[in-house]
C-alpha cells in the first residue's frame, strides 16, 4: 500500500513536469496515469497462497475500515494460507471494473465485492464466476443468481425497533415516524416493524395516531414533524416509532420542548448521539449493526466457499428479478439501557462520550 | 375609467389601497389556506401553541431568503445554502465537542462566532469565484453543494455531533428558548412603534417629492390592522403555556432572530447604496456597470451576506435539533429559492423584496405544518406542495403579463 502511493507520487510529479515543460499533451498524460495505477495495484509479489480479494467501493469512508479489520482477524484466526488483498473503487463504478479485473487477474480464489453501483458491476462479477471464483454480494445486493448474499437482515432490524418499545409499553398512542418512502428499504424495515405491532393493533392495545415519512431521512423534517403530531395530538403520544437516529434527535427534540424528554423512542446505527441519549434514557433502542462481525462472517463464507463447502446459516435471499440467492443475513443487535457495555467494549465509542452529561439514574455502562 | 372598470376587484381594491398587488395576493393565499387548515383541523391550527410551531418551524428558511432575494435580484442563484447549513452545523458541532472544554459558560458564543466566520469566508471564496473569476454562479454553487455536504462527512465522517452545548441549545427555541410574556409585550410595541413611523416617515417624503399619497382614513385603517396582527400575535404567543413551566412561553427565540434579520436586510435592501445597487445592476447590468458601479464587489458582497446568513440560519437549526447531522439542510436550498420565487422574486433578476420572501416562506412552511395536522398522507403532501409551487408562480406571470 504504502510503496503504491510512493510509486503514484513520484509518476505523477514526474508527469507533472513534463506536462509544464510542454512536452506531454493531454491524452498521453492520460493515458500514463491510467497505465501506472494498473501497474502499481499489483505490485505486491505473489506467493503461493490463497488469495481472497475484497473489491471496495469507496474505502475513504470510516465504517469500512472496521469491515476490514473484521475480514483480516477472522483470517488470521482461521489460520491456514489464507491472504487478504484489496482494491479500493473511490467512488467509480468504472474503476470498480477494472478493479475486479485486476484481482481476477492475480489468481484470487474468492471475491468480496462491495459494489458501488450494484447493475454495472454485474458483467464483472459474471466473469469471475466464469473463472471458478466464488463471489460475496457484501452489504448490499448484486442481482446475480451465483453471487452470496451477506448482509444484516434489514427485516429484523425493523424488528429490533419495535420490540423494546412493545416491551416497555405494549399499549396506548403510537406515533410512526419511517424514512424516506421512496427507498425500498423503508419497506424492509416496516415490514418488520409491523411484525411486531400489528397483532398489538388488532388487539386493540395500541393506537396509531400518526405515520409519516422524512424526505431524505433528515432529523429537522423529523422534529417539525413530531411537533405537529404532538399539536394534533395535544401531546397524546406515548411512544414514538422511529426509523433511525437522526430522525430520532429531532423526534427527541420535538419530545424535550414539551418536557416530554423518556418515552419510549426507537432508532437504528448506533450513532454515537444516539447511544448517548439512551444512556441520558431519552431514547429506549438503537439497533447496531456490528460491522466488525459482518467482516468476520465475510472471511468465514469466503473460506467456506472456497474449500467447497456450504456456508453456515444460509436462507435464501430472493432478488428484484426474481433469483434465488444463497443469501448470509447477519442478526443485528438492539442497544437498550441494559446492554450498553457492548458498544464500550467493542470500541465504538468511549464511555466518556456515552456517559455525557449521565447524573441520575445511570445505567450499568455508566457506572 | 373604463380601463378602471375593467379590472377585477382584487386590483381595484389594491389600487385603492396602494398596496402591492402580488404581496396582496400572497397575503390573502396564506390568510385562506389558514382559515382551510383551521376549519379542516377543528381549530388547532390557529392554537397558540401551533402558530408558536408555526415560526420557530420556518424561521431557518426564512433567515436564508431574505439573502437570497438579494442574490437572484442581482440575476445570480445560489444553490449551495442548503449544503452549507449542513457543513457549518458540523463545524460548530466539532468545535465544541471536539475543542472546547464541556460546561464552559461562554461556549455558545465561541461556537457561534465560529459558525459565523465560517459561513461568511465561504460567502467570500463563492463571491470571489463569481464575481472576479466570471464563473456563472450556478456552477460556482453547484459545486459548492458538493464540496460543503461531502466536506461535512470528511469532517464528520458521518458521526452525528451531539450533545451540544446546554446555553447552546437555547438558540433553537427549545427549553427555555423563548423570551417570556414580558419582553414579548415590549417587541410588540416597539414593532408596533417602528410600523408607525416607518409608514409616516415614507409618507412625508412622498409628499415632500409630489408623489401620490394614501388617503388618510387609508393609512389610519392599514395601521390599524397591522397593528393588531402584531399585538394580537404576541397575544397568541403569550397565551401558549409550555408543561412544566410557569407563564406564557412567548415569542421564540428563533423568531426573534428572523425578525431581526428581516428588518436588517429591509433597511440594507432599500437604504444603502449596496442594496440600491444590487437592484440597479438587477435592472439592467450594462448601465449598472457604465454608469460607474463596481459590478463586481456589489455582486461579491451579496454572496458575502448570504454565507453570514447561512451561518446565522444554521446556528438556528442546529441548536433547535440539539445536534449536528451531516444530512441537516439536503434540499433546503430549493425551499430556500422557492421561497423568495413565491414571495414574488423574480428569476429573471431585478424584482424582489424581503418581506416577499419571508411570507413565502411563511406559506410554504404553513402549507406543511397544516397538512401533517391533518393527517394527509406524506406523498400527498408532496404532491400538493408540488402543484401550489407551479400555481404561485403562473399567478405571477399572469399578473406581469397584465401590466
Amino acid at each position: 500500500m504504502n510503496l503504491n502511493y510512493i510509486v503514484n507520487i513520484l509518476f505523477f510529479f514526474l508527469v507533472i513536469l513534463k506536462l509544464l515543460r510542454g512536452k506531454l499533451n493531454m491524452i498521453k498524460y492520460l493515458k500514463i496515469i491510467v497505465g501506472v495505477f494498473v501497474l502499481t495495484s499489483f505490485t505486491v509479489p505473489l506467493f503461493a497462497q490463497t488469495l481472497i480479494g475484497v473489491s471496495w467501493r469507496h474505502f475513504q469512508e470510516e465504517r469500512w475500515r472496521i469491515d476490514e479489520a473484521g475480514i483480516k482477524d477472522m483470517l488470521a484466526e482461521i489460520g491456514g494460507d489464507y491472504k487478504y488483498i484489496s482494491a479500493d473503487a473511490q467512488s467509480d463504478p468504472q474503476k470498480q471494473i477494472t478493479d475486479v479485473e485486476g484481482l481476477i487477474a492475480r489468481g484470487i480464489s474468492a471475491l468480496i465485492l462491495l459494489p458501488q453501483d450494484s447493475d454495472g458491476i454485474v458483467g464483472a462479477l459474471g466473469r469471475a464466476i466464469d473463472e471458478g471464483i466464488p463471489v460475496i454480494a457484501y452489504d448490499i445486493p448484486i442481482d446475480h443468481p451465483d453471487a452470496v448474499f451477506l448482509s444484516f437482515d434489514n427485516v429484523a432490524v425493523g424488528r429490533l425497533e419495535a420490540q423494546p418499545l412493545a416491551d416497555v409499553h405494549p399499549h396506548g398512542r403510537w406515533a410512526i415516524i419511517k424514512g424516506d418512502c421512496t427507498m425500498p428499504i423503508v419497506d424492509l424495515f416496516f415490514s418488520g416493524q409491523q411484525e411486531v405491532i400489528n397483532p398489538l393493533i388488532e388487539s386493540g392495545a395500541i393506537e396509531i395516531v400518526a405515520d409519516e415519512c422524512v424526505d431524505n431521512w433528515k432529523p429537522d423534517v423529523a422534529q417539525s414533524t413530531m411537533e405537529q403530531i404532538l399539536t394534533k395530538t395535544n401531546n397524546g403520544v406515548d411512544v414514538a416509532l422511529v426509523m433511525n437516529d437522526g430522525m430520532a434527535g429531532g423526534v427527541v427534540a420535538a419530545l424535550k420542548a414539551q418536557g416530554m424528554e423518556g418515552i419510549p423512542v426507537s432508532g437504528q446505527d448506533g450513532d454515537l448521539a444516539a447511544l448517548n441519549r439512551v444512556a441520558l434514557g431519552h431514547q429506549t433502542v438503537s439497533v447496531w449493526k456490528n460491522s466488525y462481525e459482518l467482516g468476520k462472517a465475510a472471511a468465514r463464507v469466503a473460506v467456506a466457499l472456497i474449500e467447497g463447502k456450504t456456508p453456515e446459516n444460509t436462507t435464501t435471499f430472493v432478488t428484484p428479478s426474481g433469483h434465488n440467492q444463497v443469501a448470509r443475513l447477519l442478526e443485528p443487535i438492539a442497544i437498550t439501557k441494559d446492554n450498553l457495555n457492548l458498544v464500550v467494549d467493542s470500541g465504538w465509542i468511549s464511555k466518556e462520550k456515552l456517559c455525557q452529561g449521565v447524573t441520575s439514574n445511570a445505567p450499568d455502562a455508566c457506572k | 375609467m373604463d380601463k378602471e372598470k375593467n379590472k377585477n376587484f382584487f386590483v381595484r381594491l389594491t389600487n385603492f389601497l396602494d398596496l402591492d398587488t402580488r404581496l396582496f395576493g400572497l397575503i390573502f393565499a396564506t390568510a385562506l389556506i389558514w382559515i382551510c387548515f383551521n376549519f379542516l383541523t377543528g381549530g388547532i391550527f390557529f392554537s397558540p401553541r401551533n402558530l408558536f410551531n408555526l415560526t420557530a418551524q420556518f424561521s431557518v428558511v426564512g433567515i436564508m431568503a431574505t439573502g437570497m432575494v438579494l442574490i437572484i435580484v442581482a440575476r445570480n442563484i445560489d444553490l449551495s445554502v442548503g449544503s452549507l447549513l449542513g457543513f457549518i452545523g458540523i463545524c460548530g458541532g466539532m468545535f465544541q465537542i471536539n475543542i472546547l472544554e464541556y460546561g464552559n459558560s461562554f461556549n455558545w458564543l465561541y461556537a457561534c462566532l465560529l459558525m459565523l466566520v465560517v459561513g461568511t469566508l465561504i460567502g467570500i471564496f463563492q463571491g470571489l469565484l463569481v464575481a472576479y473569476f466570471g464563473i456563472a454562479a450556478f456552477i460556482v454553487t453547484l459545486g459548492g453543494l458538493l464540496i460543503y455536504r461531502n466536506g461535512a462527512w470528511a469532517l464528520s465522517r458521518g458521526v452525528t455531533q451531539a450533545p451540544l452545548d446546554e446555553n447552546f441549545l437555547i438558540i433553537g427555541g427549545g427549553r427555555g428558548g423563548t423570551i417570556g410574556e414580558f419582553w414579548t409585550w415590549v417587541v410588540g410595541i416597539v414593532a408596533c412603534l417602528i410600523v408607525i413611523f416607518y409608514a409616516f416617515y415614507i409618507r412625508r417624503r412622498r409628499i415632500s417629492y409630489n408623489f401620490k399619497v394614501r388617503k388618510m382614513w387609508v393609512e389610519i385603517m392599514l395601521l390599524f390592522i397591522w397593528v393588531s396582527i402584531i399585538l394580537g400575535f404576541a397575544y397568541m404567543l403569550n397565551s401558549y403555556q409550555r408543561p412544566k413551566t410557569d407563564g406564557g412561553a412567548g415569542i421564540p427565540i428563533p423568531f426573534l432572530i428572523l425578525v431581526a434579520v428581516a428588518a436588517m436586510m429591509t433597511l440594507i435592501a432599500n437604504f444603502t447604496k449596496f442594496g440600491r445597487y444590487v437592484y440597479a445592476i438587477g435592472g439592467n447590468p450594462e448601465s449598472a456597470e457604465l454608469s460607474g458601479i463596481n459590478v463586481k464587489k456589489i455582486i461579491m458582497m451579496s454572496f458575502v451576506l448570504m454565507g453570514f446568513l447561512s451561518a446565522i440560519a444554521s446556528i438556528v437549526v442546529t441548536a433547535r435539533i440539539g445536534a449536528a447531522a451531516t444530512v441537516t439542510g439536503t434540499m433546503t436550498e430549493l425551499n430556500v429559492i422557492a421561497a423568495a420565487v413565491i414571495g414574488g422574486t423574480s428569476l429573471a433578476g431585478g424584482v424582489g423584496t424581503v418581506y416577499g420572501a419571508v411570507l413565502g416562506a411563511l406559506f410554504m412552511q404553513s402549507l406543511e405544518n397544516g397538512m401533517v395536522l391533518i393527517g394527509i398522507p406524506t406523498p400527498i403532501q408532496k404532491i400538493v406542495i408540488g402543484f401550489v409551487l407551479i400555481f404561485a408562480v403562473w399567478l405571477d406571470s399572469m399578473y406581469r403579463r397584465k401590466k
